[in-house]
């Protein structure tokens, strides 16, 4: 089955997180054409399977990833200032 | 409406969607709030004020009272402050039974040379003491440790002789079948009050058959009788492992520990090593276990309705990290991994090893996790470059398909299974049954605290201690 | 204002220390004024000290707000260990001074151990604590404050007033309380008295219990399993089901302290805390247990 992705809305990486995921159970071949992405999938074993379903699937996964990726870009900073101040030595507690 | 995110994670739970927190704080929401919340659209203002108040946005760019959350994940992190506070000797592999899994690959009773030395147990108690921890607990295993009573007096001794400078707090546990329970045996365990931990798979036919020997059980059950009856009920504790056989008997192994008057039970999951990697296909093992584990925690419910204590600890674990700002310290479920950081091994090769699974890899000639021998100083064992390479890929935060799961503060990270099961430290998500199984129980017990609060909360509060 | 004498015999020992406050909450039964008072209280309270009988429990600190005092309310707290070596001292204060962490440290070395700090939490929300309070930054400091009292290990306890802004997040708050605040020794949910602004701009500001006792309830029970310690400050037992009589306590101070009618009647009443004298009306849904 194929599957076609708009890049300018699905990241690399939101993609390749799909992917990873899949290729457990899924061969997949990636191309790219500008800004569409072109996933072709097979079954590892070879059996049947419900490709209305998986797209399904698929299309939740990328909105999924694509939207934990705005989290992750959001909060990249706060995150790491956070982990610096909860494993710094400072006692002290003060107002920000 | 104008707000910062916070990092949070987000899944899918039934019918519901779960958000959670950087500290393992978790919401039950409607499907599509993750996506309210980043599209800045959320309409019920009661959510609105409880992803405020609980650090999963902020009304300002820095929140401020980040000290205060940076606090709360200090705190679920303590355990690293403790370091390495438990502390496994395996003695020998001797052994007088033949269990079917067994993970020690137990030799004959009869066989002395893989018994560990005077010298090196004199070397592993003093690197016990290296690890600042205020509390040290001293883990006897084996093959069957009370096979050695010389070896266990010495190493408590010395370890009582430089405690009384150290002024830590100490715990002796002797893991035990308890078929041996000799007098000389019982004797140090009063004189150093040694909690025994023993192994109970069930009720007599399933004990007998998984651990090779028709009378196990009835020795077994005699050994507890007089371990209880000397040391006193709330010494000696007993551990199951699900064999394949067992995963047929859920609610009577969970019988036979009440029966016996145990109030807690811990269902284990075979472990991928030793013996127990001759058996079937560890997929098929992991979905029968997850079922197993299910029935028998229904069963146990039963119990404790009928208003008789009975804890199931793995369940226990997650509630506590689930429902409380505490830290818990279970080595297998754990970020960084347990391995070095919680738990290090001295074996009777002399040799010290990252974990009980890392030693028992060595059995099978994998020595990936034999950190170097116990005649070395301890800086040179625990600062490694092994070790370091394993601090790499020990953080479940950073590693694919671990650092998005919404289920990440209530897991933790295993290079050796990884590496056992798929020849790779680092682990490929999609297909580990580490995953699987732990998704698979976390979820069912997430379901329990929010699908059936009132049912069962007045029994999960009795378990988070 | 007129102090009452300090009575070994009394349930309700205070020293007055102003009637200032940064806080304006609005349903404080004790409205701020702004008027220069300090060192008048200050000197009228040493007074009190010297002359208070010697094997007093308790002695409360009150307002107003009584770290506007400054140092001063350290010189005090020393005062009271040197003459009343063995009298509890409660503070009730907003909490906010501790946000600085020396001032929360000062305590520590002056109070030897002996001192419980009372503050109010209005809410897990910071915009809705600030609007109770009557002050922006107020929530933000107070928690603050907590957490530099905790450090330091003085005793904490957390009061909950119940009014018609707040009640709706009980839950919540038991929540926030217990991941947040665990170290607090114990959270009072309280009912108002009903005088005041709560009289006043009660449209506003009250609610009756029986409103509100779900919710309370719900609250009482999350922190209950997860054994911390709360306690239900003047509901009289008929508004609470049974379940929740042993958290409810006799917590109204002996002077402004009365029952009613119907109470004669009641088979509990030597265990209820009754009502507020002073509130203008008394609680609807009373009734006594036969």
């Amino acid at each position: 089955m194929t599957l076609t992705i708009d890049r300018q809305i699905y990241s690399d990486v939101c993609v390749s997180k799909v992917v990873y995921w899949l290729s457990a159970q899924y061969a997949i071949e990636r191309s790219l054409n500008g800004n569409t992405e072109t996933l072709s999938i097979a079954r590892n074993d070879g059996k049947f399977f419900n490709e209305n379903q998986l797209k399904s699937q698929c299309l939740q996964m990328l909105n999924d990833y694509k939207l934990r990726q705005t989290i992750d870009d959001e909060t990249r900073d706060i995150r790491t200032i956070l982990y610096a101040k909860a494993f710094a030595d400072d006692e002290n507690l003060t107002l920000e | 409406m104008k707000y910062y995110l916070l990092p949070f994670k987000f899944t899918r739970l039934g019918d519901h969607e779960i958000l959670v927190n950087e500290v393992g704080d978790l919401l039950y929401v409607p499907i599509g709030t993750a996506e309210q919340i980043v599209n800045r659209t959320i309409e019920d203002q009661e959510l609105y004020k409880t992803l405020v108040a609980n650090f999963f946005i902020s009304e300002t760019r820095i929140p401020a009272l980040l000290d205060v959350y940076a606090e709360r994940l200090a705190e679920k992190k303590r355990f690293l402050d403790d370091y390495t506070a438990l502390h496994i000797f395996v003695l020998t592999l001797r052994c007088n039974q033949l269990c079917v899994y067994c993970q020690a690959s137990s030799q004959d009773e009869c066989v002395s040379h893989a018994t560990m030395s005077m010298e090196s147990m004199r070397l592993a108690v003093q690197h016990m003491f290296k690890s600042r921890s205020k509390y040290l607990t001293m883990e006897f295993q084996g093959g069957e440790p009370s096979l050695e009573p010389a070896l266990i007096r010495y190493g408590i001794e010395l370890a009582e002789q430089i405690n009384e400078t150290e002024k830590r707090h100490l715990t002796y546990v002797l893991c035990t079948n308890s078929i041996n329970l000799t007098d000389e045996v019982l004797g140090i365990c009063t004189q150093y009050n040694v909690l025994i931990s023993t192994s109970l798979d069930g009720p007599s036919f399933l004990h007998n058959t998984n651990r090779g020997k028709q009378d196990s059980y009835e020795r077994v059950v005699k050994g507890i009788a007089k371990a209880r009856e000397v040391l006193g009920a709330d010494r000696v504790s007993a551990l199951m492992t699900a064999s394949e056989l067992s995963l047929n008997y859920p609610t009577e192994i969970v019988d036979e520990y009440h029966k016996l008057g145990f109030t807690s039970i811990f269902l284990r999951a075979l472990n991928p090593y030793g013996k127990a990697t001759d058996n079937a296909d560890w997929e098929a093992y992991t979905d029968r276990f997850i079922e197993f584990y299910k029935q028998a925690f229904e069963h146990i419910i039963e119990l404790n309705k009928q208003g008789h204590v009975m804890i199931e600890e793995y369940a226990a674990i997650i509630l506590r990290k689930l429902l409380t700002p505490w830290c818990t310290g279970f080595v297998d479920l754990q970020s960084p991994a347990g391995i070095v950081n919680s738990v290090l091994i001295y074996n009777y090769d002399g040799y010290m090893y990252a974990s009980d699974e890392s030693r028992m890899l060595a059995e099978e000639h994998d020595y990936t996790f034999q950190i170097g021998k116990l005649s070395e100083p301890y800086e040179n064992l625990v600062y490694s470059h092994k070790v370091k390479e394993w601090a790499k890929v020990w953080n479940n935060e950073t590693i694919a398909g671990c650092s998005d799961c919404a289920l990440q503060a209530y897991c933790g990270a295993d290079p050796v299974r990884n590496h056992t099961t798929q020849n790779d430290l680092y682990g490929f998500r999609p297909t580990s049954l580490f995953c699987k199984k732990n998704k698979a129980i976390i979820e069912y017990i997430i379901s329990c605290v929010v699908d059936r609060n009132e049912e069962l909360m007045p029994i999960f509060r009795n378990w988070i201690r | 204002m007129k102090q009452r004498p300090l009575d070994i015999n009394s349930n309700d020992n205070t020293l007055f220390t102003t009637e200032q406050c940064n806080n304006h909450c609005i349903m404080c039964c004790q409205p701020p004024r702004k008027i220069d008072d300090i060192d008048y209280y200050y000197q009228q309270n040493i007074k009190r000290v010297m002359l208070a009988p010697k094997d007093l429990p308790h002695i409360a600190l009150t307002g107003g707000e009584p770290t506007l005092m400054g140092d001063k309310l350290f010189s005090l707290i020393r005062l009271i260990r040197e003459q009343l070596p063995n009298t509890d001292i409660h503070i009730l204060s907003n909490g906010r001074k501790f946000a600085d962490p020396e001032y929360a440290k000062q305590l520590k070395l002056a109070g030897e151990g002996k001192v419980m700090v009372g503050v109010p939490l209005h809410s897990d929300y910071e915009k809705d604590h600030d609007i109770i309070a009557g002050s922006k930054g107020a929530y933000n400091e107070t928690i603050l404050g907590l957490y530099n009292l905790a450090i330091q290990g003085i005793a904490i306890e957390l009061r909950i007033v119940m009014n018609k802004l707040n009640y709706m997040r009980f839950p919540q708050m038991a929540s926030f309380i217990h991941k947040n605040l665990s170290f607090v020794n114990w959270t009072a949910f309280m009912g108002m008295e009903r005088v005041g602004f709560a009289d006043s701009k009660s449209e506003h500001i009250w609610i009756e219990p029986i409103e509100y006792i779900d919710y309370l309830c719900k609250a009482v029970q999350l922190l209950d399993d997860f054994r911390h310690e709360v306690v239900i400050f003047n509901i009289p037992l008929c508004l609470l089901p049974t379940k929740y009589h042993a958290f409810a306590e006799r917590s109204i101070s002996d002077w402004k302290n009365k029952y009613t009618d119907c109470c004669e009647q009641c088979r509990l009443k030597e265990q209820c805390c009754g009502f507020f004298a002073t509130s203008t009306q008394l609680y609807t849904g009373i009734k006594p247990f036969n």
